[in-house]
């Protein structure tokens, strides 16, 4: 009785924020009748993609607790933007990544979390020869055991997740689709309200603009960490539970 | 007498086999001795340069050296190149797969290279850190991921499969770069944080960015 109990709570406190998949096979997050419309078109592991994933699905608070760090994340919870994720597969990692996401509690934070370091469960650099070295499956598996299992994965989630053949067929598909309208596309790259921007530098721009925010007074990623880690240890709270975008 | 005589070469062959044996690991063990040195060891000059694998400051003055060297006029790399100047690294780990990775660096034909690669991916076969709700997580490979990721990937060109195995499985080795670490560590006062540099004897103080900018500047002073 007690172990039921637990589950109803635990489904409580951890309701699944997995985007509504469209017909075209993207995420979608945010309300429909948003004023500002974003299509992100992106992966887990192209150059800059952690960074906007990063602007789009950071869950913490500035020091005052109340107010979101990233002015984005304020503006979709508050249904002044809806948000359109189109996935854009360039090795089978990147549907994976993208099939995970899907299978998750909350998908912004699987994209997040694997884009944040894709060496640790894709692909590296060899420090000599400057190739891309694959991480083998059995350890790219191992990796994302620990990245994603219990707080956004169930245990042997990833294993059932990636066995759907289907699944993975039918995105591919589509993905197919979109890429015979856009064949070859610069990531990360965004359509806010049909104005595209391409690359990491303007479209980073681009959303702050969409949101008025200045980008120069917004801290910088690393700087916004260990802000983040140090008010953290002052309060106690370093192990305090995310509380994710409710989207 | 003929029969005699046969009967010693099998006994001469043995007596020749282990003492190219002997050799080879009296080799294995004067490599565990000492710095880890980028130039010449009878260079005037001599920096020594305290750091472990799994710190990112450690790392990234790793890269400011080599990435120095990779142009070629810059002042480090004429003042090494030309035996005025010798970087000597002294590696002290935090925890067991540092010391096993310093120990197969010293096996190979170029440890510099060797360390310069395992300092460059740290990440991979070390720790590595990932973006996780509030804060950033950490994981730790096991030893058989990161020994795979090295023995195959990182310097197979630079120790053989046969002599990885060998060097990492050499207690005596392991015992000697563990003596010779901590008889020079008794040497060294004043060591705050890492990475940490050494000039005449003295530890330098410096905030991380500094350190590389040090090393420079004494360079262009030679």
């Amino acid at each position: 009785m007690r172990f039921i109990l637990l589950l109803v709570v635990m489904s409580l406190a951890s309701p699944a924020f997995a985007g509504q998949e469209a017909e075209d096979g993207a995420l979608v997050y945010g309300k429909a009748d948003a004023p500002t419309k974003i299509i992100l078109v992106a992966n887990a592991t192209c150059d800059g993609c952690s960074e906007i994933f990063g602007l789009l699905f950071d869950p913490r608070f500035k020091r005052d607790n109340k107010t979101r760090f990233s002015s984005l994340v304020t503006a979709i919870e508050a249904g002044e933007i809806q948000l359109t994720y189109r996935p854009y597969y360039r090795t089978n990692g990147d549907v994976s990544a993208d099939m995970l996401a899907r299978c998750a509690r909350h998908s912004g934070e699987v994209h997040r979390r694997l884009s944040s370091n894709p060496d640790l469960w894709h692909s590296f650099e060899h420090p000599q020869t400057e190739e891309k070295i694959g991480i083998p499956e059995s350890a790219a598996k191992w990796m994302l055991q620990q990245m994603l299992v219990s707080d956004l994965i169930a245990e042997g989630g990833i294993k059932t997740c990636l066995e759907q053949t289907a699944k993975r067929e039918d995105l591919i598909a589509k993905f197919k689709a979109f890429q015979q309208k856009f064949p070859d596309i610069e990531l990360p790259a965004v359509s806010i309200n049909e104005e595209r921007s391409f690359g990491l530098t303007k479209v980073r721009s681009a959303l702050f603009a969409a949101v008025s925010a200045d980008e120069k007074t917004q801290a910088p990623a690393e700087l916004a960490d260990s802000l983040d880690r140090l008010s953290a240890l002052q309060k106690g709270k370093k192990d305090a539970p995310p509380i994710y975008p409710k989207y | 007498m003929r029969i005699a005589k046969l009967s010693l070469i099998p006994a001469a062959l043995i007596a020749l086999l282990a003492a190219t044996g002997m050799a080879r690991a009296d080799d294995v063990l004067e490599k565990m001795v000492g710095p880890i040195r980028i130039g010449d060891a009878s260079a005037p000059t001599q920096v020594d340069v305290f750091s472990y694998f799994g710190c990112p400051a450690c790392a990234n003055l790793n890269a400011d050296i080599n990435d120095g060297f990779n142009l070629d006029d810059t002042p480090l790399a004429n003042a090494v190149r030309s035996g005025k100047m010798a970087i000597n690294y002294r590696l002290t780990p935090r925890d067991r797969e540092g010391h096993w990775a310093e120990q197969i660096a010293r096996c190979t034909s170029d440890p510099a290279e060797a360390m310069r690669r395992l300092f460059k991916t740290t990440g991979i076969w070390h720790t590595a850190g990932y973006k996780h709700g509030n804060a950033r997580k950490y994981i730790k490979p096991e030893w058989s991921y990161a020994r795979l990721i090295m023995g195959r990937v990182l310097i197979p060109d630079l120790i053989s499969g046969e002599d990885f195995q060998k060097c990492e499985r050499n207690q005596d080795a392991s015992k000697a770069l563990l003596n010779d670490r901590s008889a020079a560590m008794k040497k060294v006062k004043g060591l705050k944080s890492y990475p940490a540099i050494m000039h005449e004897g003295k530890v330098v103080d410096l905030k991380s960015t500094d350190r590389y900018i040090f090393l420079r500047e004494l360079a262009g002073r030679l």
